[in-house]
């Protein structure tokens, strides 16, 4: 049982560290950002490439892939996403054509890298990281990067939520996401906010495929598409707009997964995530943290 | 001169088949202008004995997608032998050409590219890789009457009539090998860990090891499958691990045998692993140490003494500059065994090709996988066992 | 000339149902509804159409049942599905697409599990199919030309506007799902029944990307623009064979493109070009957006 918990605990916290620069976007920008996946797996493949041309340790890798993947964001962000919001004649469509536009982009990312592998899957190297399991007894294994999972996951969740709903800043995000018109009477640049707060997304991105891909021992131009489909389900159930909630909602999440494997029909364990979606977008559209329930028209 | 298109009934209701025939007739008109035009020769095609110019054959692969670099392996085999084949003359004096084409992993892609190759004057077809699309081409080129070979693609439904090839063994006919193996090694229980979506995997963990494993008194503690796409393992290789098994059998696809040995050795497992051909130099390395020891069967040992398999060998790195996988090898005896039916026949004519691959299949040959023998159309095969000593492939002591 | 139709026949074949499958995306796009359920509802009635026909059901059963059953399914979803908005409806209508190769898989003996279902036999011809076709956009058009044309249009401007002009808003967005995924589980039914296999590999992720694709660069506002979506999907790939591993990319820098400079798609490019006067107001502009009392 201690295994399931400690399993558990790791599971959420790949979906959480995932997931948290998704929810960002999602419920301050109002992007849905398809191409998050891409981004993500852009982080782990740069952590490849570098890993395999120079010595160095996590502790620099993780920062430069960082700013890499931020700045692609940045990049799609002035060159694509910003002409769409302003052509858009509703927000509805504004949504749609980012949303279409970041599909294209990630068709983009993951044929350049999957050229670049010959559709060969990779791996970081050792010299970035050393994974170690740590034992204790024989009833519980953990690894040394499921820890240090798990404690950036929730320091940066808390910092985050924090961020979001108390700084001037976060105002200034969420203000932007409802009304960007006022925002900008009131002396907010929002464009240039938008982009910031896509950058930090896209780091967070980065930060996730580094540390998962070392976790996972595993790097391939298609990893980030399974795990989008899971962050979506765990934003819903959190709620959207509320970071704290996707993060209870990925650890339930993973738990209700870990459980299934241990004690149940193991196959149906992938279709768990869909249909709590379905489910909580049915019954409870504003998901369980919310603390405000849009009615967007 | 005949065109073989519109004789070719794929089942087409009345409607299309009228269309056909007119359409025949204009096709037919065409040939015979086109004919009159060009004097220069094209591919002899109706029953004429002895062979000459060039013989036309197509080549439907996985080329790019998921299993891209399984199929461009095959090719890259398939090459090496249209090259010595043509250099040696044994065929005379004509000469294979074989037309390359990519089915970028899809399944509508195969069917469009299976439906014009048979309406062209190829000789024979060269299958994917993927179960799901040989499923969908198969049926087409044994209807079609055009001799059609497949390597991989180990399910049901591939090798459905006398017009369909095989030249790779389904893994279950290693897998007597693999479970004496493990019976020598003094193992009494095992877990699985397999690709439930894949057909492959699938079949082999539900199917054919529950009677093997039993036959050598092994019992199997549980079998886990998972879908492909799953990308933490920690759950199934943390209850595998709890059940504490003597050996552990991990039936995956290429990319996810490292990620879940690495998880396996994570989770405290120091038991025996052992999996199927999707083990090898490429897919271990990513594991490293933490698969020293694994232990698999698969169709193609490089290090084999067998003449043709050195031969092979030497000759693909030479030309590719890196080592080949057990895919070019298949790839390579199956265009030997057109080669064979080729010669057998002496004519490009599809139903004597067919005949004559009858009989170089029953007669069986000398291949790069080995000494070769069929059991129809069907490759059968016991397998080599490998295992990883952490930096490279090495046989283990095994006869054959 | 018959020749090539016969040469290339299942391409033909392949744009057909993708006509289809685009315009059931259209449909709802139009009403400025983002459901992508239509890809769900091709895969289930593959299924189903594959099922059946192995069971010796005659099309001309099977066609109108898929369809009836379809779009019945399509309206009951509207219900829970209306409160939902934009990226919200976008994600319920995604995660239904992607759960039903998971239940496809695990179906057993039913399914075919992750093989699918092969060997269909051949039930239905290229022209059967072509006539279908025209009827259906025959009757898309009727149906656009007529109220519901003009209850879209204002559907996508301003919902609330809508309303206050005596639009029945919810009762559109009903019919406009169940028409969706009548012609999306009528387009997976003729598939099955085309290519003789199904396997849970063809929906999902690759065939929301596909179907959006050609919906939105064909031309968003008209059947025209589903027929110009599908050609496109399905021939471009022939023409940029030596792209090869690169066809992916093109894609998406081609979506990229077309929804930064083309938002009306290639269709409307075309239309602006020759400047005809047409029922749709342009976009608007922020601007104008503005001085619309919010």
């Amino acid at each position: 049982m201690i295994q399931v918990i400690a399993d558990s605990l790791s599971l959420g916290s790949v979906y959480v560290l995932f997931a948290l620069g998704l929810s960002l976007s999602w419920s301050v920008l109002n992007l849905l950002n398809l191409a998050y996946g891409a981004q993500f797996m852009l982080g782990a493949y740069f952590a490849y490439v570098i890993g395999s041309h120079v010595d160095w340790p996590l502790l620099v890798v993780l920062p430069a892939v960082m700013l890499i993947v931020a700045a692609t964001s940045v990049v799609t962000d002035v060159l694509v996403f910003r002409r769409l919001r302003t052509m858009a004649g509703t927000p509805v469509e504004s949504e749609l054509s980012m949303l279409v536009a970041s599909i294209g982009l990630a068709a983009v990312a993951v044929t350049l890298v999957q050229h670049q592998t010959q559709g060969e899957s990779k791996f970081v190297p050792r010299s970035v990281f050393q994974v170690k399991t740590l034992s204790f007894g024989d009833k519980l294994h953990l690894t040394n990067m499921q820890l240090i999972m798990l404690i950036v996951t929730v320091l940066l969740t808390i910092a985050l939520a924090v961020a979001v709903k108390w700084t001037r800043f976060g105002r200034a995000m969420r203000g932007v996401a409802v009304d960007p018109a006022t925002c900008e009477l009131l002396g907010v640049n929002s464009n240039r906010l938008f982009s910031t707060t896509i950058a930090i997304s896209g780091a967070l991105a980065g930060l996730a495929g580094v540390l998962l891909a070392i976790h996972l021992n595993y790097v391939d131009s298609t990893m980030g598409d399974p795990l989008l489909t899971k962050a979506f389900a765990i934003i819903i159930i959190g709620g959207v707009g509320s970071i704290l909630g996707a993060a209870v909602g990925g650890y339930l999440l993973a738990f209700a997964e870990v459980v299934i494997v241990a004690y149940g029909p193991a196959n149906y364990r992938d279709a768990i995530a869909f249909v709590v979606i379905l489910v909580v977008l049915l019954l409870r559209p504003s998901g369980l943290f919310a603390r405000q329930r849009w009615e967007r028209a | 001169m005949k065109h073989d298109t519109k004789d070719v009934s794929v089942g087409r209701p009345r409607f299309a088949r009228s269309i056909g025939i007119v359409g025949a007739a204009a096709a037919a008109a065409l040939a015979l202008v086109a004919s009159a035009c060009s004097p220069s020769d094209s591919s002899s095609n109706s029953g004429s004995s002895g062979l000459s110019g060039t013989v036309d054959v197509t080549s439907i692969q996985d080329l790019t997608g998921a299993v891209g670099p399984v199929g461009i392996a095959t090719q890259n085999g398939m090459k090496l032998a249209e090259k010595q084949i043509n250099d040696s003359g044994m065929l005379g004096s004509a000469k294979l050409k074989i037309s390359y084409k990519d089915t970028q992993t899809k399944s509508d892609q195969a069917a469009s590219l299976m439906s014009s190759a048979v309406s062209t004057n190829a000789t024979a077809i060269f299958g994917p890789v993927s179960s799901q699309e040989a499923v969908v081409v198969a049926p087409i080129g044994q209807s079609a009457k055009v001799p059609t070979i497949f390597t991989q693609a180990g399910s049901e439904g591939v090798v459905i009539g006398d017009y369909t090839f095989r030249v790779t063994s389904p893994q279950q006919y290693y897998q007597p090998k693999m479970a004496a193996y493990l019976k020598d090694k003094g193992i009494k229980t095992v877990s699985f860990i397999y690709d439930s979506t894949v057909p492959t995997t699938k079949n082999l963990t539900e199917q054919t090891m529950p009677p093997l494993m039993e036959q050598n008194g092994i019992t199997i503690k549980g079998k886990y499958g998972f879908q492909n796409g799953t990308t933490d393992y920690s759950a199934y290789t943390s209850k595998v691990v709890g059940e504490n098994p003597d050996a552990v059998g991990v039936e995956v696809t290429n990319p996810e045998a490292s990620p879940i040995i690495s998880s396996l050795r994570n989770a405290g497992y120091k038991g025996l692993i052992f999996g199927g051909t999707s083990f090898g130099a490429a897919s271990l390395k990513a594991a490293g140490q933490q698969a020293k020891g694994a232990v698999w069967a698969t169709d193609f040992d490089p290090k084999s003494d067998f003449p043709k398999t050195k031969q092979f060998v030497a000759d693909y790195t030479a030309m590719f500059g890196s080592a080949p996988v057990n895919y070019a090898a298949e790839g390579y005896d199956a265009v030997y065994l057109l080669a064979y039916g080729l010669k057998n026949a002496s004519s490009t004519d599809r139903a004597k090709v067919q005949a004559g691959m009858a009989q170089a299949a029953q007669k069986g040959y000398d291949g790069a996988l080995g000494p070769l023998k069929f059991e129809g159309n069907d490759l059968r095969q016991d397998g080599y066992l490998q295992t990883y000593d952490g930096t490279a492939v090495q046989p283990v002591d095994s006869q054959s | 000339m018959f020749q090539y139709f016969s040469d290339n026949e299942v391409l033909i074949q392949q744009t057909l149902v993708y006509v289809l499958l685009a315009i059931s995306l259209q449909v709802v796009l139009r009403c400025g509804v983002v459901s992508l359920a239509s890809i769900g509802f091709y895969t289930l009635g593959s299924y189903a159409s594959a099922i059946l026909v192995k069971h010796d059901w005659p099309p001309v059963l099977i066609l109108p049942l898929v369809v009836l059953a379809s779009g019945l399914v399509g309206y009951g979803f509207g219900k829970p599905l209306a409160r939902l908005r934009g990226l919200y409806l976008a994600m319920a209508t995604l995660a239904f697409d992607l759960v039903i190769p998971v239940l496809l898989i695990n179906g057993g003996d039913l399914t075919g599990g992750a093989l699918g279902i092969y060997a269909i036999p051949l039930a239905i011809t290229t022209g059967s199919l072509f006539v279908i076709v025209v009827v259906v956009i025959l009757a898309v058009s009727q149906i656009e030309r007529g109220w519901m044309g003009r209850a879209s249009l204002a559907l996508r401007s301003d919902e609330n506007l809508a309303r206050s002009m005596g639009v029945r808003v919810t009762r559109e967005r009903y019919l406009a799902f169940a028409i969706s995924a009548a012609l999306g589980g009528l387009a997976g039914a003729l598939s099955a029944m085309l290519f003789r296999a199904v396997s849970p590999g063809n929906g999902g992720f690759a065939l929301i990307t596909l179907g959006l694709t050609m919906a939105i660069v064909g031309g968003r506002d008209s059947w025209v623009g589903a027929v110009i979506g599908a050609y496109l999907v399905t021939w471009v790939p022939e023409w940029l064979r030596f792209v090869g591993p690169y066809r992916a990319l093109v894609f998406g820098l081609v979506l990229v493109v077309v929804i930064l400079f083309f938002p009306d798609g290639l269709l409307g490019a075309v239309r602006r070009l020759f400047a005809r006067s047409r029922r749709k107001p342009a976009p608007a502009t922020r601007s104008e957006r503005e001085a619309v009392p919010v």
